[in-house]
């Protein structure tokens, strides 16, 4: 009997390796700038993806297919060509920057490779975006409000990797506007936090500007969030150039979990009062009872 | 006499302690309603107007939470290097402005109306930019938060085999909890005679494993970090 209940525990311990095993944290492909369906992309523009940690780049080919508008079924179309990229480890960008200007008008579709994680061979999913030209080039400094307000909550999700809930802290940023001569919709959003305001932040966000009047959503580890919190942020455009940086910023104070919902006792007048007269009669009467039964007993 | 409105709110359970230290008022507290303002205020509740508070239910929005400030000071002017300017240019409002190439500085150094505009980011090491964000310039980047997602480090545990991992999460904001595992043989007999102890992370290490410093066996004072081969777990590798 005890080789049964060694072999049973042995099971135990581990199936969870087992379970493990099962892919999480892939190097997927999440968005793209152009994003897909963009239109009037200024002819100079710098195209990236964004991949999800912890992606690696071994040279995969990016694949452009340029079709203008103006063909036909007579016409032979171009055929696709094989970009290499320049990959940013710390933000998980895929650039690429073409040898020449885009063709204003013309339709892109770039398809963008699936990449390997840093830890082990399987690849992530890879994306397919497609963009029509503008007539511009992109030459000026984007511009940003900045951030205007900030709520927060704590979430709790199912972890792929962990295969438990976590908790986090969920922020929503309402933003102000944010303009490029490139468009709006080729802005990337670049958020940062810190402790303080005015004090040196960590960026922690970069997607796709949210469209206009649409909060953004930042989600930190309870850790890295409780307490005060500020929140700060710029858009770069196409070409990397960002916003200037007198944008405003937001700060809040969080409360981790767990929570209590207690009662609370607040004066509708703004004055302070310590003790009551009904309280100092409350308390009297409490007092007499209690000496009364004392003395009855 | 004061209008006493009652109310809810959040607050963290570590905070019921000190609500709770006088014990005999707290059962005052129970029996009258109209002790309860006197006892939250004596006890560490505070009475402040709610709607001034950055946290609470009471957020119009429906949200837990709100800003509670918007506008920060103005920051104290800083170069990229961090080293503060010797010679501070003229703001926009002063009598006269002296047009000088514009820094990340918070000031409007060349004149032209706008605070640190038209400022390059500045390329890191590595992948990722520092950006000019009120008047100083950002931190570098780093590949995750945390912890590479999906990787795993070894912590140790009180009890059985006293071998345990942890998980990063899918985000990498963080680890999961430390579930057991079988202790691999080369630590086997370490886990046996010293349990959870300094030996047994001492062991993990020397034996290729991403460890929990648990033990502070650096002593550098931090017990949150891990030591040991890290490349593939550590945000900075």
């Amino acid at each position: 009997m005890p080789s049964v209940t060694r072999a049973l525990a042995l099971l135990v311990l581990v199936a969870p390796r087992v379970a493990g095993a099962a892919p999480c944290g892939a190097p997927d492909f999440l968005t793209s700038l152009p994003r897909d369906g963009a239109t009037g992309v200024p002819i100079n523009a710098v195209v990236t993806a964004h991949y999800a940690s912890p992606a690696t780049y071994g040279g995969e080919s990016v694949t452009v297919e340029h079709e203008s508008p103006d063909a036909n079924a007579d016409t032979p179309r171009e055929p696709p060509r094989d970009f290499t990229g320049v990959f940013d480890a710390n933000e998980g960008l895929l650039s690429v920057t073409f040898d020449e200007p885009l063709v204003g008008g013309d339709e892109y579709t770039v398809t963008w490779p699936r990449l390997h994680a840093s830890d082990h061979a399987a690849k992530g999913k890879g994306g397919k975006v497609a963009f029509r030209v503008g007539s511009e080039s992109d030459t000026q400094f984007p511009s940003f409000g900045g951030v205007s307000g900030v709520t927060w909550d704590v979430v709790r999700e199912r972890d792929d990797c962990t295969n438990s809930l976590e908790d986090r802290f969920a922020f929503d940023l309402t933003l102000l506007s944010a303009s490029d001569d490139g468009g709006r919709d080729s802005l990337e959003l670049v958020v940062f936090q810190s402790r303080a305001p005015g004090v040196q932040g960590d960026e922690v966000l970069h997607v796709p500007i949210p469209a206009k009047g649409d909060p953004v959503r930042v989600e930190r580890a309870l850790d890295d969030a409780s307490g005060q919190v500020c929140f700060s942020a710029v858009v770069r455009d196409l070409l990397g150039l960002p916003s200037a940086g007198d944008s405003r910023a937001v700060c809040t104070t969080t409360v981790p979990p767990p929570f209590f919902y207690g009662c609370r006792v607040a004066r509708a007048t703004p004055t302070r009062l310590e003790a009551g007269p009904l309280t100092v009669l409350l308390l009297l009467s409490v007092a007499l009872v209690a000496r009364r039964r004392r003395e009855a007993s | 006499m004061a209008n006493i409105v009652p109310s809810c709110y959040r607050r963290p359970v570590g905070h019921l302690a000190s609500v709770l230290r006088p014990g005999p008022l707290v059962a005052v507290v129970l029996l009258a309603p109209g002790v309860l303002a006197s006892a939250c205020s004596r006890t560490g509740f505070e009475t402040s107007d709610v709607s001034t508070r950055s946290v609470g239910p009471e957020a119009r929005d429906g949200s837990l939470g709100r800003a509670d400030s918007s506008a920060p000071p103005p920051p104290e002017p800083t170069a990229p290097d961090g080293a503060t300017p010797s010679a501070p240019p003229a703001t926009p409002t002063a009598p006269t402005c002296s047009p000088v190439p514009e820094t990340c500085n918070g000031l409007d150094d060349d004149c032209n109306g706008h605070v640190d505009d038209a400022i390059a980011p500045v390329p890191c090491n590595g992948g990722g930019n520092r950006y000019c964000v009120s008047g100083r310039f950002t931190t570098c980047p780093d590949r995750c938060d945390a912890c590479v997602p999906g990787s795993e480090r070894v912590c140790f545990h009180s009890y059985c085999t006293y071998w345990a991992v942890q998980a990063c999460t899918a985000d990498g904001k963080s680890f999961g909890a430390c579930r057991e595992r079988l202790v691999p043989a080369e630590c086997a007999s370490v886990a046996d005679r010293y349990r959870e102890s300094p030996e047994l992370e001492r062991c993990c290490i020397d034996n290729g494993y991403c460890c929990h410093d648990q033990f502070d066996l650096d002593q550098d004072g931090n017990r949150d970090e891990m030591l040991g081969t890290c490349d593939e777990v550590s945000c900075h590798p």
